[in-house]
């Protein structure tokens, strides 16, 4: 099917976008940042993490819709960012935060940290809730990767890298609500499975959860990835 | 907050009594308890006879309209199996000599039908056999497919129902008929019909109804939107809760198909149909159409983001319509009579009927049928018949978890989509449950948020975690660790998540929270602020309900535990800790103690103020050590309970105290507005000098306004100056004639009579207007000073009068007269004097907020009746003139009461307080005593202290002299000894009034202490162990 070529206004700009493709990719072919944290380029969108809402004008309807999942229409108009949908990501963040154990000065994922760059670029710099911290298992049980559910998101990034791209299926989310939890082959130990450090799944985690073993601390503070630059989107596999 | 599916009432009246029908109900009550019905179909019983003697007994079954004539206890084994279990009512119990249509009529002339004549959705509800295909083609079932697939094009179909304006009855309320027109274009090589059979909300339970009663009234449904949208394959997604709505679903299938109205070829044309039943798994979440297609999908029951719509890529990707139970249930009716007879019902956006599920503290709970737009006042009073146990409407919730609460001030509301959701609630799929004066709103929002909690499904965080956040914060709300600013917190992130959650749940799951925020402000900055639950609910702010409920904080279950001890002396001194005037308020108390005592549940409330007044009988041998002022110097304007209560407090701090009262006595409106019959003089003298003995100077006949200025006052060095000269001015009627001679207000009678000003009252016939307690005093003194006749006017009846029921009761016995639902219009006068009061009869109409009903004039209802006295006591207000002239203090213009900041209790003039009926309007004595401790506070708080009066009792009073667990079970009479009628009225002078009421012996209140079920000692263990 050809790619019919359409045009939609995006915080005021004309924009040029294909039929059916999202409103996120047609606002980065644009150059307009926006925050993202469970989409990544590789995988399908599910619009779980909410980061990247944007207000669809003239719908009538209040609530924001996940850009990444939300097909561009001829016309439509966006707005992507406000002091109102800022502070609303912001309060996102400070849930996610909230949750569990986000405490970067302590994570050996700072500097090269999704979630921690977002919150920077968003100036998201004080959560006013309470920390949930609920005490999770470390599994370290792979030589070369460690699973810290203390440090999860739940965005959903393995379970479909792992289905998606390695083929693997060793991901999925158990539980319901507050007590969802990432779980490796049905509370399996990530040692006894064919996962490996190269794995798409493991190289995109956007938090501490899933890291490869012997990297820590490498980077000297200053010189780690976001540190030289605000995050500009997902990051890329090896 | 269990519900009934069905409701049985079985008349108790005389005839079917005596045939009877008492047998039958507990015979029928252990069938139901046998077959674990107890909680879904309920009994009750109708003492007023239901008007079918001839046919006695009979058991009604609503909402199946059935009556059921000479039922004998062996017929109720019949009844449950056949009709309860199965649903086939028992028709040979059915008397044919009664048409049908009559009985059922005659049951709708009930207010509990007369509201739900219309009935669409549930028109076969209980009348049909829902197992049998021919009862339901009886009652021209699929007579709607066979015009559709014959008659109509399918574009026709949609365009009725578009026509008609039904909107999606399962939360929304989108247009149906739109909604059928996008699947209906929608491209796709197969196009699914789902409906949604996933009732979830807690208390909700209509669609369950409508399956297990009418099925093939949704299968045929189903069908004609198949042939409407150009589908053959529908989807019944029913909860696993349901297993008879299953079963009959199953078995309508079977026979549709067998009838050949369902399956190839349906009424022998190109359309072919067919449907398949999915069970889901029960989560809350599977009702929302896009978890719920994932569901069927066999994948995890979440929801995934819209669009894209269930129209344009649904099951398995294909354009799939989704429609709730109740949608479907309509439109058969609407293709069979047509989208303008539908529209003709209900408003002008909402049209058609709702189905609701009543249910919480409301007289008939269960399940009914209204046109849109009814008010939630006829649905809660005529329908529902009220609030039970004479307690108050506070609020109505519609919608389950994902709705709002609506308060009484918005009883009016049309029950429509758009008003619903205007007001932060929404129709949701028609749970509505009431709320009364026991419910704690801040505890409702916690409730909803726990179950938002539990039911999230976790996928994206503004849900998740947001429903977590919430209820932290409305939990450590009701345990008293809340602070003020958490209730923007709770706002802001309500906001948030309406806005960016993925789904309707995370986007509906704050509605409960904004909208007891945005109602019921008051309660949360109550929990906040005062640490104080009103309703009695937050168990851990209180220590006893009845502690919580006095208006002056007072530790009754302490207490009553010292005196069940016999330790009177300690239970007075731990009553006089928060109230200095036990004696006074063991007699005029209006106990709403003993309203929220648990024993009243069981049997009978403890008689907590009639163990007070026998421990206050021991402060005759109290003395008190004054107390050396060391702090500033403060005016108190008046003696009454409240400015006593201050003086004392202040007096215990360390202030300076002088009250001024412009009578030769103390007692303010206890000494001159309550008669002596009641609290008899030498008490207040008796609890006043106790105040005295502090150090607290009364100077006496020194009328502020008057002889001295509130200037003056100041210019003094009194630091703070508190108005508490409570309400003394007696309200006009308000007709003509009200200013001839003899015509007085209530408390301007009974201040002159108490003060001893000669008023002629021998021999006279006296007419007193009003139901409340200054009515009930002025009447029974008038009695006393040998009045010919007393007559009470009240223009409602006798069980709405606010006057103390006790109150009342002497009256009638002392032979007071009384007439009810009349009110005066004009008093007529001879030479100046009054002679004649001309009035009218009223009716009783609809409901007003209080759930009383309000009333209306009669036509042409006039008579006239004579008399010589007449004493309007329908309300009084403060004098608060010389305030306002002197020193511009700002009044309330239509209460006349003084302004007070929340905060601190003082006028807009630094300094000075006022308090009781000056700043609260009108109230009880010990209201304002409450408000008196709470002025107090704010004045040591003003002049720099801590404002903390007492501290609050830690440890549990034991129990040592007797075994608790014998007076769990049993209860004595407990009588006091009153005044004879013929020993009332032999006073001669006004002083002289004897007291009526004469108290217990102490062996009677030993007793009556020992049945209190230490509801205190729960919380302070708990506390106890967290120290
Ligand atoms: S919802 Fe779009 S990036 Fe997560």
């Amino acid at each position: 099917m050809k790619k019919e070529k359409i045009t939609i206004t995006v915080d005021g700009k004309e924009v040029a976008a294909y039929a059916g493709e999202t409103i996120l990719d047609a606002a980065k072919r644009a150059g307009i940042y926006i925050p993202t944290l469970c989409h990544h380029p590789l995988l399908s969108n599910t619009g779980a993490c909410r980061m990247c809402v944007v207000k669809i004008e003239g719908t009538g309807r209040q609530n924001l819709n996940s850009s990444c999942t939300t097909p561009v229409n001829d016309g439509m108009v966006v707005t992507t960012e406000s002091p109102e949908i800022k502070k609303m990501r912001r309060l996102n963040l400070e849930l996610i935060f909230s949750e569990r154990n986000h405490q970067c000065p302590f994570c050996e994922k700072s500097g090269n940290c999704e979630l921690q760059a977002v919150a920077y670029r968003l100036g998201m710099d004080y959560v006013r809730f309470p920390f949930l911290w609920p005490k999770k298992e470390v599994d370290a049980s792979h030589p070369d990767i460690i699973h810290d559910a203390n440090r999860c998101m739940l965005c959903g990034r393995c379970v479909r890298s792992s289905e998606e791209v390695d083929k693997k299926g060793v991901f999925a989310i158990k539980g319901r609500g507050i007590d969802s939890d990432v779980t490796v082959n049905i509370d399996g130990r990530l040692g006894d499975t064919e996962v490996t450090k190269d794995d798409v799944a493991i190289q995109i985690c956007p938090t501490g959860s899933l890291c490869e073993k012997g990297l820590a601390y490498s980077e000297r503070y200053g010189e780690r990835r976001f540190d030289m630059k605000p995050i500009e989107g997902p990051v890329e596999p090896k | 907050m269990a519900t009934a599916r069905l409701r049985v009432l079985i008349c108790t009246g005389k005839v079917c009594e005596k045939k009877g029908a008492s047998a039958v109900e507990s015979a029928l009550i252990s069938r139901l308890v046998q077959f674990g019905l107890n909680d879904e179909i309920k009994v009750s019983t109708a003492k007023d006879c239901v008007g079918y003697c001839k046919q006695a007994p009979v058991m009604m079954i609503y909402p199946d309209n059935i009556l059921y004539g000479k039922v004998k206890v062996e017929d109720v084994e019949e009844i449950v199996e056949e009709h309860f279990l199965k649903g086939r009512p028992v028709k040979r119990l059915i008397d044919d000599s009664l048409d049908a249509k009559d009985v059922i009529d005659n049951m709708r002339k009930s207010n509990f039908f007369k509201g739900q004549e219309l009935r669409i959705v549930m028109e076969n509800a209980g009348v049909i056999n829902p197992e049998s295909i021919d009862e339901y083609i009886g009652r021209d079932g699929y007579l709607a497919l066979g015009k559709a697939v014959t008659e109509m094009k399918p574009e026709e179909v949609v365009d009725e129902i578009t026509r008609s304006g039904l909107r999606g009855r399962g939360g929304g309320g989108f247009p149906t008929g739109v909604k059928w027109g996008f699947v209906a274009k929608a491209e796709g090589e197969k196009k699914y019909v789902v409906c949604n059979a996933d009732e979830g909300d807690p208390g909700a339970f209509m669609d369950r109804n409508i399956l297990e009663g009418d099925p093939h009234r949704i299968i045929e449904a189903m069908a004609i939107a198949g042939y409407a949208i150009g589908s053959d394959h529908g989807v019944v997604y029913c909860r696993a809760e349901y297993p008879l709505a299953i079963e009959r679903i199953e078995l309508a299938v079977v026979q549709a198909k067998e009838m050949g109205l369902l399956g190839d070829n349906v009424f022998e044309t190109d359309f072919s149909f067919d449907i398949e039943l999915r069970v889901g798994a029960g989560a809350f979440v599977c009702g929302e159409e896009t978890a719920l297609l994932r569901s069927i999908e066999g994948k995890r029951g979440q929801p995934t983001p819209k669009p894209p719509f269930p129209a344009i890529s649904g099951l398995w990707g294909m354009p799939t319509l989704i429609n709730n139970v109740e949608t479907f249930a309509n439109i058969c009716p609407i293709i069979r009579k047509g989208a303008d007879w539908f529209a003709s019902i209900g408003t002008e956006k909402s049209r058609g009927t709702k189905v609701f599920a009543l249910a919480g503290r409301i007289r008939n709970t269960g399940i009914v049928e209204v046109p849109m737009g009814t008010t939630l006042r006829e649905i809660i009073f005529e329908i529902g018949g009220g609030i039970p146990d004479g307690k108050q409407f506070k609020a109505a919730q519609t919608g389950g978890p994902s709705g709002g609460c609506i308060p009484r001030e918005h009883l009016d509301i049309p029950m429509e989509y758009d008003s619903l959701k205007e007001i932060g609630s929404m129709m949701g799929s028609g749970g509505l449950v009431v709320m009364d004066e026991d419910t704690c709103m801040v505890d409702v929002a916690k409730f909803f948020m726990e179950f938002c909690v539990s039911e999230s499904c976790g996928k994206c965080p503004p849900c998740r975690v947001g429903t977590k956040q919430l209820y932290d914060i409305v939990d450590r709300i009701t345990k008293g660790e809340g602070v003020i600013e958490d209730l923007e917190k709770l706002e802001e992130l309500s906001e948030m998540m309406k806005q960016m959650s993925l789904c309707g749940l995370g986007q509906s799951a704050p509605n409960p929270i904004l909208s007891t925020i945005r109602f019921f402000r008051n309660e949360y900055e109550d929990h906040i602020l005062r640490k104080k639950c009103k309703s009695g609910v937050c168990q851990a702010l209180f220590t006893s309900p009845c502690e919580n409920a006095c208006p002056c904080n007072v530790d009754a279950a302490g207490y009553v535990q010292l005196a069940a001890e016999g330790k009177f002396y300690e239970a007075l001194e731990l009553h006089r800790e928060r109230n200095p005037l036990p004696a006074i308020c063991g007699r005029v108390c209006h106990h709403p103690c003993m309203d929220k005592c648990r024993r009243g549940q069981t049997d009978e409330s403890i008689n907590i103020r009639a163990i007070k007044r026998y421990i206050s009988n021991f402060e005759k041998e109290l003395t008190v050590k004054p107390i050396t002022p060391t702090k500033e110097k403060v005016a108190i304007v008046g003696t009454g309970p409240a400015g006593l209560t201050i003086a004392y407090f202040l007096a215990k701090k360390g202030y300076d105290v002088t009250i001024f009262e412009s009578m030769p006595y103390p007692g303010g409106t206890l000494r001159f507005g309550i008669p002596a019959y009641r609290l008899p003089r030498e008490v207040i003298d008796q609890e006043v000098k106790l105040i005295t003995d502090l150090g607290v100077r009364i100077v006496y006949g020194v009328r502020v306004g008057l002889n001295i200025s509130l200037d003056r006052l100041q210019e003094l060095g009194y630091k703070a100056v508190c108005i508490a000269i409570g309400a003394r001015v007696s309200y006009l009627l308000g007709v003509n004639g009200e200013h001839l001679a003899g015509v007085m207000g209530g408390m301007d009678f009974l201040n002159k009579v108490n003060i001893g000003f000669p008023i002629q009252v021998k021999g006279k016939r006296v007419i007193v207007v009003g139901g409340g307690n200054t009515a009930m005093d002025a009447a029974r003194t008038a009695l006393r000073m040998g009045a010919k006749e007393v007559r009470v006017l009240y223009r409602r009846l006798k069980e709405d009068m606010p006057a103390l029921k006790e109150e009342i009761e002497e009256g009638i016995n002392e032979g007071i007269k009384f007439t009810f639902l009349v009110n005066p219009v004009e008093a007529i006068g001879e030479d100046g004097h009054v002679v004649k009061m001309k009035c009218v009869r009223m009716r009783l109409g609809s409901y007003d907020d209080t759930g009383r009903r309000k009333t209306s004039v009669i036509e042409n209802s006039e008579f006239v009746l004579d008399v010589d006295l007449v004493i309007p006591a329908i309300g009084q207000e403060p004098e608060t003139n010389f305030a306002e002239v002197e020193k511009n203090i700002l009044i309330d213009p239509k209460y006349r009461t003084f302004v007070v900041d929340e905060e601190t209790h003082m006028t807009n003039i630094p300094g000075i307080f006022a308090a009781g009926d000056d700043s609260t309007g009108p109230a009880m004595a010990a209201d304002a005593i409450g408000d008196g401790q709470v002025v107090a506070g704010a004045i040591d708080r003003y002049l720099g202290g801590d404002g903390v009066l007492w501290e609050k009792r830690k440890e549990i009073i034991p129990t040592d002299s007797y075994n608790d667990d014998n007076y769990v079970e049993t209860r004595k009479e407990f009588e006091q000894y009153v005044l004879p009628i013929e020993e009332r009225f032999n006073n001669s002078t006004i002083e002289d009034f004897v007291e009526v009421e004469r108290g217990f012996s102490r062996d009677q209140i030993i007793e009556e202490a020992r049945h209190c079920l230490h509801c205190d000692r729960a919380s302070l263990s708990c506390t106890n162990e967290d120290i």
